[in-house]
């Protein structure tokens, strides 16, 4: 026990090893997660910006700088590429916005209703972490299953109630399919996580605010709209935020409901798709580099654009 | 006439003539109704689609094919999952060994990288630590297309396409902001006096790290562990992209394979789908408990 303190007198070099010791253990301790955060999420990160740039193809091609040659072909001209590109950044605006609306409105019943006391709420709430549990891929294929023209429930219930003409309506997978289908399975894919999201928020609320509230003659109207969404204000930021880049970047259900496996169809396509199917079905990755690289300045775009009133705010 | 006024009063006013029927009673209950009605709702929404792959799992292939929807099979019957479990196109049995060892694999080599990360970001302050917080969040923003068309073709160069090795790599990687807020989160709810006592009593920071905190870390670390588990068990674009022999395949892409060599027969893939499903729930079901707020606490403060 005496011979791991260093007396006073003792030698410099041990004091200086000590001091070393002591100064250095978290950069041991982080040096693995900087590493392979470096190696295998920055550098292909920054090597992916690059290739936007270059004239790389498939793998065993040499990437030869070629200045926006790229950009220049997904965003000029009124066919091929350009037409895809142009065609998928409107969808993708429609699936993320539109999207991420629906999934808020469930989401925020959903963790007011999670975040009340009743009896039997064990039950309620493990139908919510059941859904969140499956696959994406299997709700993507259980979604289509349930789209099916001809077997299918979505046609089946659409057709008793009237709202369709024809029982065997095509809504995924066709060549006209379009991506609103698959907007209700973003939706639905993403509402219950984000109602943890919210309710991880809402428990922090303190419960005299409410008792206060309804002292003050306050009814339940007024009580959410000044006490749960004004406290929740930086959860409920957070979330948005998150899910929109999410739902902005999200791939799976895109392509395995709105993909027919080898065709795909023209209005059900996004840009991570697209980025994705240009790169690894076409063999440009150069180009679908470019056009990843032009979603991702496209969500940031529309992020600052909607968050400029809370930017000026600060900076005035 | 003071008699009929009394029998009067007394019918008129409900919280003496029937006591259990008093204005508060009704408003707890109406208030109780209406909650289970829109939870009925919202799990309703939730269910639906898992309901309808349970079902269809059950069902026989004639009923399928028919216009009778009911949420219940009409004629239950194992013969999907027996069908799927012999048909060699399916080859459940590898892909699942498959799954489960990169899974493993990925989870243990996240859990070593973030663990002791997770204690440095609780315990220490040290330079370039805010910068790497600000990545950590940063990560969780970058479109994955764009770091899976770099790390294409940086895996192609190393030799590590078709190679469990490179997807073990990239899924440990990919899980590390996660785990790494999560657990520096739970290393702050251990109070710091339990490793000072145990330096006290002469054991080295590492030693204390080692002997004292993992271990009371173990709920915590298992928790992230499942998480990670049922992350990669789940994930799609990764392995399709970077696996493409089907031999070493994955379930989530294996079960599109295994559409793709034939007409599509819905009884069968959802029961290929119920297979896959049912050990992610029940790893989460266990897991699920503050694996949330753990996240959130990551962007809040």
């Amino acid at each position: 026990m005496k011979s791991s303190i260093p007396a006073p007198g003792s030698s410099k070099s041990s004091r200086f090893f000590e001091r070393f010791r002591k100064h250095s253990l978290p950069y041991f301790l982080i040096v693995p997660a900087v590493i392979a955060l470096i190696i295998f999420s920055l550098y292909p990160f920054i090597s992916g910006i690059w290739y936007s740039f270059t004239s790389i193809g498939w793998i065993k091609d040499i990437a030869k700088f070629i200045w926006l040659s790229n950009y220049q072909q997904i965003l000029v001209g009124e066919v091929g590429i350009a037409r895809l590109f142009k065609l998928a950044a409107v969808q993708t605006i429609y699936w993320t916005v539109i999207g991420v609306a629906g999934q808020f409105a469930l989401a925020m019943a959903t963790a007011l209703i999670l975040n009340e006391k009743f009896p039997g709420r064990f039950l309620f709430r493990t139908a919510v972490m059941v859904s969140i549990a499956v696959p994406t891929v299997i709700l993507a294929l259980t979604w289509q299953w349930m789209y099916d023209p001809f077997y299918g429930l979505v046609n089946h219930y659409l057709y008793l109630l009237g709202l369709i003409h024809d029982a065997n309506t095509i809504w995924v997978a066709g060549m006209n399919s379009t991506i609103w289908p698959l907007i209700v399975v973003a939706i639905w894919r993403g509402f219950p996580f984000m109602s943890l999201m919210l309710l991880s928020g809402m428990q922090g609320i303190s419960q005299e605010l409410y008792e206060a509230a309804k002292v003050d003659g306050a009814n339940v109207l007024a009580r959410f709209w000044h006490i749960t969404l004004t406290q929740m204000r930086t959860t409920i930021m957070i979330t948005l935020v998150l899910n929109l880049i999410w739902t902005w970047n999200s791939f799976d259900i895109v392509m395995v409901v709105g993909a027919n496996w080898g065709t795909v169809a023209s209005k059900a396509l996004t840009l991570p798709l697209l980025a994705w199917i240009d790169s690894f079905r076409w063999s440009h990755l150069g180009r679908g580099a470019a056009v990843s690289v032009m979603s991702m300045l496209l969500i940031l775009g529309l992020l600052f654009w909607s968050a400029r009133r809370e930017l000026r705010s600060v900076t005035e | 006439m003071t008699a009929f006024a009394n029998s009067k009063l007394k019918q008129t006013d409900p919280q003496r003539r029937i006591p259990w029927l008093r204005i508060r009673t009704v408003k707890k209950v109406g208030r109780l109704v209406v909650q289970y009605i829109l939870a009925g709702l919202v799990a309703l929404i939730c269910l639906v689609p898992i309901i309808w792959m349970v079902k269809s799992s059950f069902e026989t292939a004639q009923w399928m094919r028919s216009s009778r929807i009911q949420f219940w099979p009409i004629e239950p019957t194992l013969m999907n999952y027996k069908d799927v479990l012999s048909n060699p196109n399916a080859a459940i049995g590898r892909s699942m060994l498959n799954s489960l060892i990169v899974a493993s694999l990925a989870t243990l080599l996240n859990l070593a990288i973030t663990a002791t990360a997770g204690y440095a970001m609780s315990r220490f302050k040290f330079k370039g630590k805010i910068i790497f917080a600000m990545y950590l969040l940063i990560f969780y923003m970058i479109p994955g297309t764009l770091v899976l068309i770099g790390m294409f073709v940086m895996l192609a160069r190393l030799h590590l396409l078709n190679n469990w090795i490179g997807l073990i790599l990239v899924y440990a990687v990919g899980g590390i902001p996660f785990s790494t807020w999560w657990l520096k989160g739970y290393f702050d709810s251990i109070p710091v006096e339990i490793e000072d006592q145990a330096m006290v009593d002469g054991c080295n920071r590492l030693g204390a790290l080692w002997r004292v905190i993992l271990p009371l870390a173990v709920p915590g670390v298992v928790t992230v562990g499942i998480f990670q588990f049922v992350g990669c068990w789940n994930e799609f674009m990764m392995a399709l992209t970077i696996i493409t022999n089907p031999k070493l395949q994955l379930l989530p892409v294996q079960i599109i394979n295994f559409m793709g060599y034939q007409r599509v027969e819905w009884g069968p893939v959802m029961a290929f789908s119920m297979i896959v499903s049912i050990p992610a729930v029940i790893l989460f079901a266990l897991a699920q408990r503050g694996i949330v707020g753990g996240m959130m606490s990551g962007f809040t403060r």
